[in-house]
Formats: C-alpha cells, structure tokens, sequence
C-alpha cells in the first residue's frame, strides 16, 4: 500500500492530458492546423535525440500546439550490463528541452554487449530480471528526475522456463519501483493473450492497476491466426472491451494515445478512434 | 542461470540465420560450446522454434518497414526490394544506435545496388546520396557503434 501511494504521488499532481496520438511525419500538417479531437501528442523520442536545430524546430512548432510526451524505445532497461550511459545522456538533454510531465520507456531489453537486437525484446520474468531492472532504473532517476513510466511490451518469444507469469512479474516490479507508473499498452496485452492463450482479464486483476498513468491502443493485423502488432490497423473491439476494463480499474489515468504507425489513409477516422477513446476514458 | 548469457545468446540468435539454423540443428551442441551455465542451456533448449523463427523475421520486417519509408519506395520498388532486403538483412543486424535505421538504409542501399538493374541502381544510388546528406548534416560521418559480427561472450 505504501509503495501505491508513492508512486500516485509523484503523478497526482499532473493534469489529465485526455485522448491523444502518436505524432508521425505524414500526419504533421493535419496535426498542427487542427486539433479536434486529439488533446496532447507522443513523440518517439529517437527521432528527435541528435536536438539539430531542424529537429528543435519541429519540436517547437508541435510544443506550440499540444503537450508533448516522449517515448522511448531504445535505453534498454533490461540488459543486464546496464544502461548507456551517452544515451542516457542524450535522453536526459530532450526531455529538458521538452519538459514534459512524465516520459515513458519498454520493460525490455534492445541491446546486449553492442549487439543492436533492433526492436523490443522480452525478459525471462525471473527475480534476477527484476534486479537488473531496479538498479536499472536507479541509474535512470539518478540523471532524469522528471517521472517515468514504463511499457508491457508484445512478444512472440515466449519464456519456456517461468518463475512467475507475465502480470506477476510486472506487479513485482512496480511494487520494487514505486515512482515509477505503468503505460499499459492494452494492444500488446490484446495480441499477447490471443498469441499465447490467455485470459485478459486475469492479467488485469493480477497487477496493480492503480499505477497504470497512461495506456496505448492501435489495431492488429491477424497473419494466420498469429496477431501482429504492427501499428497499422484499426482498434478491434476486443481492445475497446479491454479499454472499457481500464475505466473501471485504472483510477489514475492521464492518457490515452492511438499509436499508428503506417496506413493514414484517413486522418478523420483516426480522430474518431481519438473520439472514442476520449467518451470511454475521460468524458 | 544467469540473465547475461541468455540476452547475449538470444541477441545473437534473434538477429544471424546462419547462428540461428546452426543452434536448432543440434541445441545441445552449440550450447556445450558457449560453456554457459547448466540451467541457462535448460532454458534455451527449450525454446520453441517457432517463435525464435517468428521474432527473428518480425524483427527484419520491422526494419524494411522503417527503410522503406526512409528511402521513400513506391509499391512496385517496395516489392522489388522486399526479398533483397531479407537477404541483405538475416546476418546483418541493425547497429548504430539512433541513426541505426538511417545507416541501415544506407547500407541496404550499397547492398541492394550490386544487386539491381541500372535503372534501380540510379534511383538507390540517389536516395543514398540523399541518406548521405542527412547523416552528415546531423555529424554522423560514421556509425557511433559499428556492428563487427556475432560475439558471443566469454561466460567461463
């Protein structure tokens, strides 16, 4: 109970952002001349890390328009022999150009004694995990004080030897990391219950959804039975059902973010999915 | 086991088909090699197949996704390009660190255009000169991490 209270803490303070999106190139101008329907924006915060003047200029001009959240996706909390330092750094100088309310990461690793695995990968969910990722953490907060929350990622590489399950494993390390918040990405939950057989619903009462601070949604594409999160694809009704279950669980929620990533075919129904979003979560 | 060896092992795995075919061909083999831990090599070998397959194509896609917006490739040269990239790609992994998809482009781009008729090899030839430009105005005259080969590390 101690660490909950902790942890809502350091985000009780912040505002509710309400129903966002994920800022892409191709949707630039649509963003920027008009705001309906989306109240903040989230960044990938790699593509702006080098902080050129072309990158600080673009970041001015949507820092203009809505609050800016960065998200991250290439630290690699996970790899046991610690964090980049020079990244870190790197890290450090955008999010104080930004100042952002919070800033968010993946509970995975990318990267392993110089070898770039060029995406998220899963953790085996074991109490030497939970260490790395503490210590991990603590060199974080060390050189970032702004709060920080972090992703459940999607996976297709299962641990075969469990000491504990997916949700028991990130309720652990919330509750060893208590300023930390959870973005709960309810897609990769969607994806990860259909992909390895089980039920959402358990997921969700096993971790502590008092500190999920954030969600992403987006759809999935089905490749032979086999879901894949590719960011490219409208909401599926079974993650709206899942975004109806945050309403009822999630009492600190700030935001919501629709993260595509390809096909903006029609920027009209990506407000309505924003729409939508927003009547669940914050109306 | 020990959470080192097994990120090194599945880096390296995840990212070299020639590692990859060479570990589910005789797991116990390849693992008594590395000299890792006894309950490390209980959990590799008990990966399934499938799904190292899966996350190792999952991650190729994902990176020609990124490339081909950055070298901005229509429908017809996406499909050109989509079973070169993959060639290119499974023993080359990404590297580079946050221009690692800018620099993988560019490497795709010499890559591909051993590869390609005189017509592709102007346009890629082209958008590398573009790619150049880029990298050069951010003060990437080279990768800050090259990738130097799968290294599996020295566990005893």
């Amino acid at each position: 109970m101690e660490a909950v209270e902790v942890a809502v803490d350091k985000f009780q303070n912040i505002a509710t952002l309400g129903s966002g999106i994920g800022y892409r190139q191709p949707i630039k101008d649509e963003l920027i001349f008009d705001h309906n329907q989306i109240d903040f924006v989230e960044i990938v915060g790699e593509h702006f890390l080098s902080l050129s003047d072309s990158a600080k200029e673009e970041l001015s001009e949507l820092m203009d328009e809505y609050p800016v959240i960065p998200h991250f996706i290439g630290l690699s909390l996970g790899s046991y022999q610690g964090v980049d330092s020079d990244y870190l750094e790197q890290i450090a100088k955008l999010i104080d150009f930004i100042n952002p309310p919070y800033w968010s990461e993946h509970i995975a690793f990318t990267e392993c004694h110089g070898i770039e695995v060029g995406h998220l990968t899963p953790l085996p969910y074991t109490r030497e995990a939970l260490e790395v990722f503490k210590k991990n953490i603590e060199t974080v907060q060390k050189t970032i004080k702004t709060p920080f929350i972090l992703e459940n990622i999607t996976y297709t590489l299962d641990d075969p030897v469990k000491e504990m399950s997916e949700p028991e494993f990130l309720k652990i390390l919330f509750e060893e990391n208590p300023d930390v918040g959870h973005l709960l990405d309810i897609t990769n939950l969607f994806v990860n219950s259909t992909n390895h057989n089980f039920d959402w619903k358990d997921w969700m009462n096993t971790i502590d959804t008092e500190r999920v601070i954030q969600i992403h949604y987006v759809g999935a594409f089905d490749r032979d039975g086999l879901l894949i999160d590719n960011h490219s694809y409208p909401t599926l009704e079974g993650i709206w059902d899942i975004m109806n279950e945050v309403k009822k669980k999630c009492p600190n929620l700030k935001g919501s973010i629709l993260e595509r990533d390809n096909r903006f075919d029609s920027m009209d129904n990506l407000r309505m999915e924003t729409k939508r979003a927003n009547e669940i979560l914050f109306a | 086991m020990s959470l080192d060896e097994y990120q090194n092992i599945i880096a390296i795995l995840s990212t070299s088909k020639k590692e990859r075919n060479r570990f589910l061909l005789d797991r116990i083999k390849f693992l008594k090699e590395l000299k890792i831990d006894n309950k490390t090599i209980e959990r590799l070998i008990k990966l399934e197949e499938w799904q190292l397959n899966e996350f190792s194509e999952g991650l190729i896609r994902k990176r020609f996704g990124v490339v081909k917006n950055l070298l901005q490739l229509n429908e017809l040269e996406t499909e050109t390009l989509r079973s070169v990239f993959f060639k290119y790609a499974c023993d080359t992994p990404i590297s580079g660190r946050v221009y690692k998809h800018q620099w993988d482009a560019y490497r795709f781009c010499e890559y591909a255009m051993n590869q390609s008729n005189s017509e592709m090899k102007k346009k890629l030839k082209s958008r590398k000169a573009k790619l150049h430009n880029y990298l050069a105005s951010e003060g990437e005259i080279k990768p800050k991490k090259e990738w130097k080969g799968p290294k599996f590390l020295k566990f005893k």
